[in-house]
């Protein structure tokens, strides 16, 4: 039997998939959709390596990797168990009252204050950065909309012109059909004249060989008649 | 009737894609017209410092003719430029000031190449983005043909290289993305193009079993080659497999052919073997579940093309327009854009062995229909006779 092969499905295989007809957008399509529907979907988004130009001893290969998980790490448990961790646990809770004043008197505020406006402040200048890099592709990108809808109008204004062209050809295909009627008809009367003509020149001939068989007999009869006028005489 | 070949670097032993791609264009064509090779003394392509003598010398055949760089690349000078020039607003002279501190800077090469233009009936100029390219196109625009090798990174939106993009006879494209690319960047599209590519030597015998046992590799593996960087994708590729694994259990191995220039994650699954030969190399794919292809920059990918070769499947970076525009249109393989894709197309090909194969064969039946050497070796001699230099 003829046609397309019913759609297969592995087992095991998530998706139906045509292997005869293997297309990779609509497997793609799936996947994406699974993945996007899996309870461990990542919003974790890759990030381009900014400059692939750059040479590589420039470069700093482990500052955008993400820390891979500890193979063979053991699973994380939130309490730990048995005697010595409970009595730390009850000291921790008994001196949480004092911890300020032990900080207090065991770092120096200042430097801690001094530690946290430096902070604040790189932080300050980067956002400065990233607000002026920002900036600056709000421009480009403004730059390249101006651009692109000028484009848009060109090619907008090439297609209304392409459109009046369509209806101009419209027109003269109209025009056209009604030219190839009448061609048509003066076709058909020309073909009628012709055996019109055809007609009255046979009648031509007819009338000529009438004329000519009439003439013979006029002929004869004079020369009878002048024969009996003579026999008459005698 | 010659033609010469311009490119940063030249040699036998020099693995650069764009480099290796000249030199067995210029060996095949080498078969129907005359072929010199225009090169630098450079073999290090950070810094461009002049290794091979200057002069001629012949290599497979062909004439090559060296010219010395006079200035060497300081790597730290010039990501210092280039970041400059990428994040602020900056004049044409800037541009031309970062082309010049890229290199390889050899006035000698540009040069030979105004004195002897008319000993060329064309110069056939490969990658875009160096020195040898852009002064060499505006010294022979009228006899210049050009690879541009351009991948989607920050560079190729500088002016210098939109005015550059109008200037050459004809182009010879890597891939339809590519052209795309260009032409959206530059509007170039009267300068006659064809996407061309490069075709690939695959070996007449290959063997999975050989490559297991020289490298002790048991199981299932997936197979990464090219160099370990982070312009390549590998950071994103290791943390997704590591990821891989815990989430599902597989016992599949990454295994990575290449040199590397990054800390390469310990896990017993995590195979590397360093850079290996050509014949460990077609050994390895033809034993891999499937290639993977992690980077985000690619003009034309030849190992995704070696794995075609042999039937593999291909996991390609969707971030990669020129890997995901391969993928659909061979139906050769999968891509992935996050962990979550990735996981999905990984599972689904690891689980099925008819659309591995299938795809496998659909990449193999792409690249009979493309990249035979055949196929490109006319390509070439299309675009010259176009041009009106028929061999």
């Amino acid at each position: 039997m003829d046609g397309p092969m019913p759609t297969e499905t592995k087992p095991g295989a998530p998706f139906e998939i045509d292997y005869d007809h293997v297309n990779v957008a609509e497997i793609m399509a799936l996947i994406q959709k699974a993945a996007a529907e899996a309870p461990l979907a990542e919003a974790w988004e890759e990030t381009a390596p900014r400059d692939p130009a750059q040479p590589a001893s420039t470069l700093s290969p482990q500052a955008s990797m993400p820390a891979p998980p500890a193979p063979g790490g053991t699973d994380w448990s939130p309490e730990p168990q048995g005697l010595k961790p409970k009595l730390k646990r009850i000291l921790r809770k008994i001196m949480r009252p004092f911890f300020p004043v032990m900080r207090l008197l065991a770092f120096p505020v200042h430097e801690e204050l001094r530690a946290a406006v430096k902070s604040l402040h790189d932080t300050n200048v980067r956002l400065d950065n990233l607000y002026r890099l920002l900036h600056l592709q709000a421009e480009k990108f403004e730059r390249d909309l101006e651009i692109e809808r000028t484009r848009l109008e060109i090619e907008q204004k090439r297609k209304d012109r392409g459109e009046h062209r369509l209806d101009l050809i419209e027109e003269r295909l109209k025009d056209l059909d009604t030219s190839m009627a009448y061609i048509r008809l003066l076709h058909n009367l020309d073909h009628n004249l012709v055996v019109e003509l055809t007609k009255l020149k046979i009648e031509t001939d007819t009338l000529k060989s009438k004329f000519r068989i009439l003439e013979k007999d006029q002929e004869f009869l004079q020369n009878r008649e002048k024969a009996l006028e003579e026999r008459t005489s005698k | 009737m010659t033609i010469a070949f311009v490119v940063q670097r030249y040699g036998l032993e020099i693995n650069g894609g764009a480099e290796l791609h000249c030199r067995w264009v210029a060996e095949h064509m080498r078969k129907y017209l005359p072929v010199e090779v225009l090169t630098s003394c450079a073999h290090d392509y950070i810094t461009w410092r002049n290794h091979y003598p200057e002069g001629d010398e012949v290599i497979n055949g062909i004439t090559v003719r060296r010219f010395p760089v006079t200035k060497p690349r300081s790597p730290e000078k010039f990501g210092r430029l280039q970041n400059a020039i990428l994040e602020n607003e900056h004049a044409e002279k800037d541009e031309l000031a970062w082309l010049e501190e890229e290199g390889p800077t050899s006035p000698k090469l540009i040069h030979f190449i105004r004195k002897h233009a008319s000993d060329y009936d064309y110069f056939i100029f490969f990658s875009y983005r160096y020195y040898h390219s852009y002064w060499g196109i505006h010294a022979v625009p009228g006899k210049s043909i050009l690879v541009p090798t351009a991948e989607h990174d920050p560079v190729i939106h500088l002016k210098i290289f939109r005015d550059l993009f109008r200037m050459p006879r004809a182009f010879v494209y890597n891939s339809e993305e590519e052209r795309a690319m260009i032409q959206s960047l530059s509007r170039n599209e009267d300068v006659p193009g064809l996407v061309v590519g490069v075709g690939t030597e695959v070996p007449s015998s290959y063997s999975a079993e050989r490559f297991r046992r020289k490298h002790e590799v048991k199981g299932p593996y997936i197979l990464y080659i090219g160099r370990i960087d982070q312009n390549k994708g590998c950071p994103h590729l290791f943390d997704h497999f590591l990821r891989f694994k815990k989430d599902t259990g597989s016992d599949v191995k990454l295994v990575l052919i290449g040199n590397t220039v990054l800390k390469i994650p310990s896990h017993p699954d995590v195979r590397f073997l360093g850079f290996l030969s050509e014949e460990d190399k077609f050994d390895a794919l033809s034993g891999a579940e499937l290639l993977v292809m992690p980077s985000f920059y690619e003009s034309l990918s030849m190992v995704t093309l070696e794995a075609w070769a042999l039937g593999r499947p291909v996991l390609a970076n969707a971030r990669c327009e020129v890997l995901k525009g391969q993928c659909l249109r061979s139906n050769g393989g999968l891509f992935y854009e996050n962990y979550g894709e990735f996981r999905e197309a990984l599972k689904l090909i690891l689980s099925d062995p008819r659309l591995r194969a299938v795809l496998g064969e659909n990449g193999k039946a792409y690249y009979s229909a493309n990249y035979t050497w055949d196929i490109i070796e006319h390509k070439y001699l299309a675009i010259m006779n176009a041009l009106g230099a028929k061999p």
